[in-house]
């Protein structure tokens, strides 16, 4: 929210898995993680800001769907007393991980 | 024998029998069963009780496709197995192994494969050996992770294990572990503990009804002079334990862990390392607790006068805010000594000539003093630098042996970093994932997978939850109560909790200013951490309910 001061960019970013897989979230909620944040940040004049649409280059499709449920979780819990724990596959959590890492999540 | 039902005659076996079986089983929708010796000549399902079809091979399956092997070795020793490529040298490194050590031969009539370094091995192992016993009885101070330590270890230890075994047989409940130069214990050794059972001392025991006296023990664990880094954390699960005396030991920091003994009346901390305590320590020391003596003189605690705290109207010496505390307190006494005749709680210096017992004034309770700001950790428990501000802390750091550090009383965090949208009571998505690696059964194989340039700090955290998970450290939130892996928030706080010596009549302070230094000298830093940015000073405790 605190980012979205400024009207002109979309409410909604798109993200991109290096697969190809495009998931348009929510500014706000993307903006949870610090690299999207600065990547999506609209008074940077970086290419993804001014398109609105960031491409993980080191995210595949599955993991990059984990990590937008994530964000989205994360939205909703912010203030919440008792956070639910997310529900993540065994399997996904070394590349999550990674993903998280890089995102800086 | 008569009435018996005649079994129908078995189909005995022959050639003919095959045409039989044949045209019975002709036109049944099933296909014929396949079998391994299906590739031989005229095998089929029928001929299966027709053993003289099939190929007869005596000995064992491996054997099986390797009858052509000639087996030329006639060694039967017992202790070497034929394996590919050794079988025509057997006779050279039985020999050389001879050669070389007397031990090689079958020690406890193990089997060893031979190889090109069987020999070497149990040679150096033996020389270690020989080393090592040197070492064990001259040096007490050697590294307690060079392999060189492993043997003295386990001698020390079973020193220890044959102390406890002797509490445990004889009832006692007083466990003196003193001075054995102890520098490991493991919580198997520890652990026995919990199986301590008091015996009745019969030559003291009246038949009055006064004189039931309880079976279940009260420990007073002695462990003071040596040289323990860590306690082990079976040590926390001993409900009994009532004295633990850890004194002159190199303990640099106190598990939280420690809350779990609810029986604790005395733990003596005295000449050790620790710069501050627990956080959790507060619950033994609050009206519920126990703890009555908790002594920490000698230990490089940090100090409350030394650094310039950050108030809410700027620094602030430390001094000058925790009179501020005390003047509040001393005129909110002033006014409750104008209801009541009795002059409560004065406050004493506290002294180790104290006797432990019941007689607790009831209005005394751990106070908070002051804390320090907080300390923000990054995502991977590193320390958080704020990227967009160009000022970095010029605070001392003081780095704690978790491998985090500590500033203490640096000036708050830029306030933007609360506005933002980090702030949030959820895990991180790092911490999520890290705690599916915890859960996962494989998690000491997960280093492993990781590719070649992943970054350090993914490592570092999957070692630290490794460790987390082997040592079954609980980390709970001091905040909201909840677990959690890797801390976000580090804070010191300040409080005047250790408890006054009861029996000592009480002498209010002359002045505010006596009364002053003297809580400053009392002091005692406690660390608190949180599992989000969200659990900080000022946010209230779960329990309290309190909206935001």
């Amino acid at each position: 929210m605190a980012t979205t001061q400024q009207q002109p960019s979309s409410d909604y970013v798109t993200l991109v898995s290096c697969d190809g897989y495009e998931f348009v979230v929510r500014r706000s909620c993307a903006c949870v993680a610090g690299a999207l944040r600065r990547m999506l940040d609209p008074n940077s004049s970086f290419n993804e800001a001014v398109t609105g649409r960031a491409v993980l280059e080191n995210i595949n499709g599955i993991v990059l769907e984990k990590v937008c449920e994530y964000f989205y979780y994360n939205e909703k819990n912010k203030d919440a007393r008792d956070v639910p724990d997310m529900d993540i596959p065994p399997e996904l959590c070394l590349e999550l991980l990674m993903a998280a890492d890089y995102l800086n999540t | 024998m008569a009435s018996e039902p005649v079994l129908p005659p078995l189909i005995a076996g022959g050639g003919d029998n095959s045409s039989l079986a044949d045209s019975a089983f002709e036109g049944s929708s099933s296909d014929p069963a396949v079998f391994s010796s299906d590739d031989l000549r005229d095998a089929s399902c029928d001929d299966y009780v027709s053993s003289h079809r099939k190929r007869l091979y005596r000995g064992a399956w491996w054997g099986l496709n390797k009858t052509r092997r000639k087996l030329r070795r006639t060694i039967d020793s017992g202790v070497f197995m034929g394996s590919e490529g050794t079988d025509g040298s057997a006779d050279d490194v039985l020999e050389e192994l001879h050669g070389r050590s007397p031990l090689s031969t079958g020690i406890n009539g193990e089997v060893r494969r031979p190889s090109a370094q069987g020999g070497l091995d149990i040679f150096s192992l033996a020389s270690q050996r020989r080393q090592i016993q040197t070492i064990s009885t001259h040096d007490n101070r050697f590294h307690p992770y060079s392999p060189a330590s492993i043997a003295p270890r386990i001698a020390i230890e079973s020193r220890a294990d044959n102390i406890i075994g002797r509490c445990l047989e004889g009832g006692v409940d007083r466990v003196d572990l003193s001075g054995q130069r102890l520098n490991f214990l493991s919580n198997s050794t520890i652990s026995q503990l919990k199986h301590l059972v008091k015996t009745p001392q019969y030559e003291s025991a009246s038949l009055d009804s006064d004189s039931f006296e309880s079976m279940i023990p009260s420990i007073d664990l002695q462990l003071q002079s040596n040289l323990l880094r860590s306690l082990p954390s079976a040590l926390f699960q001993l409900e009994h334990l009532t004295i633990l005396n850890l004194r002159y030991n190199y303990l640099s920091e106190l598990h939280p862990a420690i809350a779990n003994l609810t029986n604790l009346e005395e733990l003596h901390l005295d000449g050790n390392d620790l710069r501050y305590l627990p956080y959790e320590i507060l619950k033994l020391l609050g009206k519920d607790g126990k703890l009555r003596r908790l002594l920490l003189c000698s230990n490089p605690l940090l100090k409350l006068a030394a650094e310039p705290i950050a108030g809410q109207t700027g620094l602030l010496s430390a001094a000058d805010a925790v009179a501020e505390v005390v003047r509040a307190r001393a005129h909110a006494r002033a006014k409750d000594a104008e209801k009541r005749e009795s002059v409560p709680a004065g406050e004493q210096q506290p002294s180790s000539q104290s006797h432990p017992s019941s007689n607790q004034p009831e209005d005394w309770e751990p106070r908070h003093l002051i804390s320090t700001s907080l300390k923000l950790l990054a995502i991977d428990g590193s320390l958080y630098t704020n990227p967009t501000s160009t000022i970095t802390p010029p605070c001392p750091i003081i780095s704690s042996s978790a491998g985090s550090s500590l500033g203490v009383a640096t000036p708050g965090p830029p306030s933007s970093v609360f506005t933002s949208s980090s702030v949030s009571a959820a895990p991180s998505l790092f911490e999520t994932a890290l705690r599916v690696c915890h859960s996962n059964d494989a998690l000491e194989h997960l280093p492993a997978l990781l590719p070649l340039d992943t970054p350090e700090s993914v490592s570092r955290a999957l070692r630290e939850t490794l460790r987390i998970k082997e040592s079954e450290d609980e980390r709970v939130c001091t905040v909201c109560g909840k677990w959690y892996l890797l801390p976000r928030t580090e804070w010191i706080e300040w409080w005047d909790c250790i408890p006054p010596p009861p029996g000592v009549p009480r002498i209010p302070p002359a002045t505010v200013e006596e009364e002053v230094t003297k809580t400053i000298a009392r002091a005692v830093p406690l660390i608190r951490k949180g599992c989000s940015w969200a659990c900080r000073p000022g946010v209230p405790p779960r329990t309290e309910k309190a909206g935001k």
